[in-house]
């Protein structure tokens, strides 16, 4: 998998679907500042609260959370679960960590 | 192994040679009716395999699993926590394990689920009990010292009526009015107590003349503990000042004073005593004498044997009978002497009566500033 970089003037998107202030969505919202931190800001996570929007949670097919998403792949690339192991999760979305080797 | 009836190869296979007597059919049959989900999800999140019970908990018909990009299952340690949104029913919360499996030859990974809705709807029922439980015993704690508070209002109204009858000018009547006036402050504390007790604020011990504050208290505690009690003063004027919240030594006052009237069936003495007084036998190591002040409630009543004794401090111990008590006064006493920093010891025999010591922390001359 080869390195992806931001095309010019957008930043790359990903879509964190998460479900209200349970405990388990505050982690995953800590884990996106870390996902960010550690690409160096040049990444745009969305955040979705299907509470809020069950529409477009049920739109993009989402049938848990915390779910991380790239949308933009067809089909949309996911994680499900914990996303705390950062630099796997960037790896499995074809990122490689700019703050650390 | 295995590859051609579509079942997982864990990576390092479970070594016991007795499981190869069970046919596959068999581990399809186990897998198909365990109470936990089994999905067999690929490294690029779909699904390969969903067992019924997966099937139950994601809400979605094994087909309609098979389509959909479910996502790579991921935990930070043993578990991860994920809550499952599905079609017409409430959300469930869900323990999912996962481990690497091979599948058909391929590396794959094995999710399983367990829904703990019912589990986290327990511990949540369980807290709210404990809440309501510590807000009834507030309650309790509050409706016992306005009970003291209307008793005192109620005999002072009395006198108040009585001397209007006789002679409505007598300067009495406004200094009973005034009292009464006072002790309505008494009622602000209590509900400022609330709201502390729900905040969980500290008190706010501040410089207080102890003598004085009990001089104060007396003649209220006359007229509420009736005319059969006798109320004896013995107030030494070196304890000087003590570190502590005043409206909370006058509802311990009071409590004190309502379980004497109690123990004594309404006649007999009231003995409160002041003085700087070594601990005797309380472990408070040495030179700690002099940092505190006593204040001793006595009575002539019946007293306590030692089973009643051991737990005249627990919340809720009463000997009194039904709707007179609510065992909760010694122990608003207690926690207001030990918060304050101060140690509390009780002398009492059966038919002898019963002194409680209050030990509070004085402060020094030198140390005191305005109140």
């Amino acid at each position: 998998m080869s390195d992806r970089q931001p095309l010019s003037g957008t930043l790359p998107l990903l879509r964190l679907y998460i479900a209200g202030d349970s405990p388990g969505a505050r982690r995953a919202l800590a884990n996106r500042k870390r996902l960010i931190r550690a690409l160096d800001g040049a990444i745009n996570i969305e955040i979705i609260d299907i509470l809020s929007t069950p529409e477009a949670a049920e739109k993009a097919g989402i049938l848990a959370t915390p779910t991380l998403s790239d949308d933009a792949t067809d089909p949309p690339r996911r994680l499900i679960g914990d996303i705390s192991n950062i630099t796997e999760v960037l790896s499995y979305f074809g990122y490689r960590r700019k703050d650390a080797p | 192994m295995n590859r051609k009836h579509g079942l997982a190869e864990v990576l390092e296979p479970f070594d016991d040679s007795r499981l190869t007597s069970i046919s596959q059919p068999s581990f399809r049959l186990l897998i198909e009716n365990t109470a936990d989900g089994v999905l067999v999800v690929d490294l690029s999140g779909a699904v390969l395999y969903a067992n019924p019970a997966a099937c139950g908990i994601l809400g979605h018909s094994r087909d309609k699993l098979l389509h959909v990009p479910l996502g790579r299952p991921m935990t930070g340690g043993e578990t991860a926590e994920i809550t499952v949104h599905r079609p017409d029913s409430r959300p469930a919360e869900v323990e999912m394990r996962v481990v690497e499996v091979t599948w058909d030859g391929e590396p794959a990974l094995l999710a399983s689920l367990r829904d703990i809705s019912a589990r986290r709807a327990q511990d949540e029922r369980q807290r709210q009990s404990q809440k309501l439980e510590a807000i009834g015993r507030l309650t309790a704690g509050i409706v016992h010292d306005f009970n003291n508070l209307v008793a005192v209002f109620e005999s002072g109204l009395r006198l108040l009526e009585r001397q209007l009858a006789q002679d409505p000018g007598d300067p009495k009547v406004g200094k009973f009015i005034e009292e009464l006036l006072e002790r309505t402050q008494n009622g602000r504390a209590l509900t400022q107590r609330l709201l502390a007790f729900s905040r969980r604020q500290t008190l706010s011990p501040q410089a207080t003349d102890l003598n004085e504050r009990i001089r104060s208290l007396s003649s209220l505690l006359e007229r509420a503990l009736g005319s059969g009690v006798q109320i004896r003063l013995e107030l030494h004027s070196d304890v000087g000042e003590v570190l502590i919240d005043p409206d909370q030594l006058d509802t311990a006052i009071l409590n004190l004073a309502v379980n004497a009237r109690d123990a004594m069936a309404g006649r007999g003495v009231l003995t409160i005593e002041t003085r700087l007084d070594a601990l005797g036998d309380l472990e408070t190591g040495e030179g700690l004498n002099e940092s505190f002040a006593r204040a001793t409630v006595a009575d002539t009543g019946c007293g306590m044997g030692k089973e009643v004794l051991a737990q005249v401090f627990e919340p809720f111990f009463t000997t009194k009978g039904e709707g007179e008590g609510t065992g909760l006064g010694l122990s608003q006493v207690y926690g207001f002497v030990t918060q304050s920093g101060g140690q509390i010891r009780i002398d009492s025999n059966v038919g002898s009566g019963t002194a409680v010591h209050l030990y509070l922390p004085r402060i020094h001359p030198d140390q005191a500033g305005p109140t």
